[in-house]
């Protein structure tokens, strides 16, 4: 699942290690979030989404699965 | 059931340690005397084995109790170390860790179940029983944790 982790903290000028404080998470699972290496849980991806004053569809692109 | 904060559970955790130790250097203490007393010289594995498992214990539970009791005292630390605690990623590759580990080990008991078969009856019966064990036991979490958890 694509997200827009990475761009929304370029914009809002914050790091990696702010933005995982402010969610309670370690900077690893941050890094992981932006690579597409893992994907976050609905309460993790609800504290980003309202860290950025946003939607979480806007930050969380869903896709579906090609079969 | 309610939950108790990472604060709580920390402190429950060393005086836990607290009490192992305590056990521990009990349980050193009986075996000194009573191998002093009771002069049992020809007993060379059960008095140095409870020595050496009971100073283990009491090391490890004293060191659970200054650990944690230092970490209370310093709460940038504990804010820290709870972050990388409850991590979702870190508790995810943990699961998945154990998991894998489980499968590892019940397929590497059957294969030594299979060889033993041929040289030691006994090891053989004794791996098979605990295969069955581990896999009741699995069954059993599984279902307490489907009906509890999720």
């Amino acid at each position: 699942m694509k997200n827009r982790i990475q761009e929304l903290r370029t914009m809002h000028r914050i790091t990696q290690q702010e933005l995982a404080d402010a969610v309670s998470v370690t900077r690893q699972t941050i890094i992981s979030l932006e690579n597409g290496r893992y994907n976050a849980s609905l309460l993790l991806a609800h504290k980003i989404a309202r860290y950025f004053n946003t939607t979480i569809e806007n930050i969380f692109l869903f896709e579906e699965e090609s079969t | 059931m309610k939950h108790l904060s990472y604060q709580s559970r920390k402190r429950i955790n060393m005086y836990f340690g607290l009490i192992e130790g305590f056990v521990a250097l009990c349980i050193l203490v009986t075996t000194v005397i009573l191998y002093n007393t009771l002069q049992l010289a020809t007993d060379t594995i059960t008095f140095p084995s409870i020595i050496g498992l009971s100073s283990g214990m009491a090391g490890a539970g004293f060191g659970i109790f200054f650990r944690t009791r230092k970490l209370l005292h310093n709460p940038e630390q504990l804010k820290s170390n709870q972050i990388r605690d409850m991590d979702e990623r870190n508790q995810y590759i943990a699961s998945q860790a154990a998991r894998l580990a489980f499968w590892t080990m019940l397929i590497l008991t059957y294969l030594a179940a299979v060889v033993s078969v041929f040289f030691q009856p006994a090891l053989y019966f004794f791996l098979c029983v605990q295969i069955v064990v581990m896999l009741i036991l699995y069954l059993i979490f599984a279902r307490i944790l489907g009906r509890t958890c999720c």
